[in-house]
């Protein structure tokens, strides 16, 4: 076991920049969910930590100790990949007992290991399956499997979730969980599904194009968003950003005064503000409604103002807007106030 | 609906599209196979025009047990044993070394796939200039070459087996470079991450995965070497074969046909050729084929 940090790394293809000096301590027996948008340089990251590719600049260690220039089979950490890249031509146990052969264990002891594990992970009965023969979900476990057989310094787990329907992802979510805290091994996760982040994660990364825009603990993430990106991607749904103008110790948006001062802020700024704290009115700041998600006990109605998009929550029975109708809206609750150019938070 | 008439007017046009290929198909290879059974039941004539005798199986049965047969048998098999599984290990371990991600790479796939499009002719032609007793390499390397190797009867197939062999590498190495393209990536990677040195991951995971290949390329390359006259032919010449022992199958069938017709022996040799090879063939799915992963 062992902790992993980034050091100032930077990854480029070619022109391409596709990490911007990553600078990202993982501490020992952390679970850490590196979440970001797709092509945002989640994959790469983690293929540094593996040794599959290599920084342009920076350093990666593990341990403590530089690992730039230790080849991937000397690493000891374990990987799963998005599509579980399981050997097709070895059995279930056989690809779980791979990683073992490549070491020095005797064929007892590996045959033990490869027991507990399928035990485990509910694989008892597939054992002698090709993969092929196996569901998504089955094939899941399998690398999982072959992961934690081992016992290695650190996973690495490239959305290992993506394949699976809603019923079992959220299963797997909890069993990776419980696994990861019985076996207090490192692992970074990666994920574009910020559900998965906030329910998995001691703490998350996010990153947008290449930048780390933030880290820290869920709540963290949720209440104290350092920017106008993080607090629009985390939450479900995320907080709704607006272009809004402050003067004169008033908030106003779309021209409309709000009851919110904005202390301390003049000329243009962007607000954020999460979905329970905005609700429809027969007055206030005016939108087009764009749509109507109905979730069972409550309806969100999608909504803009200019450029801007909001959700409004509205209860399951009230009178449902249609497209194209104008509604008006009031803030119940002080947003948060981001820099109208850079994005980053302002403090009042 | 379709009607009759529309439906025949399909037929009529499907019937169309593949006449050409049922054409090409009678002409060169349906008549010529069905031909060849009429002929094997006949003597030749002495004399081109006059009647050709019934001979039934008994002059097939003459031909296979003759001296010359037997010897066109043993010459077909020394080359294909000399000839198929080195190529297969060779342009495996070329393909595997070109498969790395250098500069310059390129270059060297060029030039080991060439030799698969070059013709028998530029083959025999080169390795005829090495192997000439007084031009050569070989005397320069000071090898004795009195008798010249194409006149020595113990080394005269290997000379025939080496130019066989730098043509099928060719091959051999560009359907190993598809094969090993085709590879899942990920796959070889997670052998990377799982600890397997290079040479153990190449041994249990390539190679299975790259198994439908390999048997491919060796299936292919027994029934080529099989059929071998080329080199023979230019370097040697029917009347030598024989006594370097080179004179294999499909060179005695070339004879039979171009320097001293005798289409019913010819017809002959070329069935028991092609029962041959369909034997080996099926030997090689029946005992290769059950080690062969398709699974991917
Ligand atoms: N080998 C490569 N050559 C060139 N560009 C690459 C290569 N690998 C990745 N990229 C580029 O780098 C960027 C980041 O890729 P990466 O795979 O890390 O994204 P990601 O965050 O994992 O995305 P996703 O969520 O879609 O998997 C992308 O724009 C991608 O096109
Ligand atoms: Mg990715």
């Amino acid at each position: 076991m062992a902790s992993v940090a980034f050091n100032h790394v930077t990854k480029k293809f070619g022109d391409t920049s596709v990490l911007n000096g990553l600078d990202l301590e993982v501490a020992d027996g952390e679970f850490l969910v590196l979440l970001g948008p797709s092509g945002c340089g989640k994959t790469t990251a983690l293929r540094m930590v593996a040794g599959l590719e290599s920084p342009t600049t920076g350093t990666v260690a593990i341990g403590g100790s530089v690992v730039n220039d230790v080849a991937p089979q000397h690493r000891d950490v374990a990987m799963v990949f998005q599509n579980y890249a399981l050997y097709p031509h070895l059995s279930v146990a056989k690809n779980i007992e791979f990683p073992l052969r490549q070491r020095d264990i005797s064929a007892d002891i590996r045959a033990q290991k490869v027991r507990d594990v399928a035990q485990m992970l509910g694989l008892a009965e597939l054992l002698d399956r090709k993969p092929r023969q196996l569901s998504g979900g089955q094939r899941q476990r399998v690398a999982l499997a072959r992961a934690i057989v081992r016992e290695p310094v650190c996973f690495l787990m490239d959305e290992p979730l993506s394949n699976l329907d809603a019923t079992l992802r959220a299963r797997t979510r909890s069993e990776i969980v419980r696994l990861q805290h019985e076996l207090a091994t490192t692992t970074i996760f990666v994920t574009h599904d910020q559900v998965e982040a906030m329910t998995m994660g001691d703490r998350i990364a996010v990153l947008n194009a290449g930048d780390l825009q933030q880290v820290g603990t869920p709540t963290e993430l949720f209440e104290n968003p350092a920017n106008a990106f993080v607090a629009g991607f985390i939450g479900n749904p995320g907080m709704s950003l607006l272009s809004a103008n402050a003067s004169q110790g008033q908030l106003a948006i779309g021209g409309t005064q709000t009851p919110f001062s904005a202390s301390g802020l003049n000329g243009a700024v962007t607000i954020g503000v999460r979905i329970d704290g905005v609700e429809l009115s027969s007055s206030g700041i005016a939108a087009i409604c764009d749509g109507v998600e109905v979730l069972g006990a409550e309806v969100h109605v999608l909504a803009h103002l200019g450029d801007d998009q909001i959700i409004v929550r509205q209860g399951a029975s009230a009178p449902r807007p249609k497209i194209g109708e104008q509604i008006f809206i009031q803030l119940t609750t002080e947003p948060l106030y981001f820099d109208a150019v850079t994005g980053l938070r302002v403090s009042q | 609906m379709t009607t009759v008439r529309q439906r025949r007017s399909e037929t009529v046009l499907a019937l169309c599209l593949i006449a050409p290929a049922l054409v090409l198909l009678t002409v060169f290879l349906l008549y010529p196979f069905f031909k060849n059974f009429t002929l094997f039941l006949y003597h030749a004539p002495p004399y081109p025009g006059l009647p050709s005798k019934w001979a039934g199986f008994s002059q097939f049965f003459d031909t296979i047990s003759s001296t010359s047969f037997l010897e066109g048998l043993t010459a077909t098999a020394i080359y294909t044993v000399l000839v198929v599984p080195i190529g297969v290990f060779l342009g495996l371990v070329l393909s595997v070394a070109a498969h790395q991600k250098l500069k310059g790479m390129a270059i060297y796939r060029t030039i080991f796939a060439t030799t698969a499009v070059s013709s028998v002719a530029v083959a025999a032609i080169v390795f005829g200039t090495f192997m000439n007793p007084v031009l050569g390499l070989l005397p320069w390397l000071g090898i004795d070459t009195n008798p010249t190797i194409l006149q020595n009867p113990t080394w005269a197939i290997f000379a025939m087996a080496i130019i066989g062999l730098w043509q099928f590498i060719g091959l051999s190495f560009i359907l190993f470079s598809a094969g090993l393209q085709s590879l899942p990536e990920e796959v070889l990677e997670a052998a990377k991450l799982d600890g397997a040195s290079p040479a153990k991951a190449f041994f249990t995971v390539t190679i299975p995965l790259l198994s439908p290949t390999i048997f491919y390329v060796f299936t292919v390359g027994v029934i080529a070497a099989m059929f071998t006259f080329g080199q023979m032919d230019l370097l040697i010449g029917p009347g030598a074969a024989s006594a370097v022992h080179v004179n294999t199958l499909a060179y005695q069938i070339y004879q039979y046909v171009v320097t001293q017709p005798n289409p019913g022996v010819a017809a002959c040799i070329s069935i028991a050729l092609f029962i041959l090879t369909a034997i080996v063939t099926l030997a090689n799915f029946r005992f290769l084929e059950r080690r062969v992963n398709y699974d991917v």
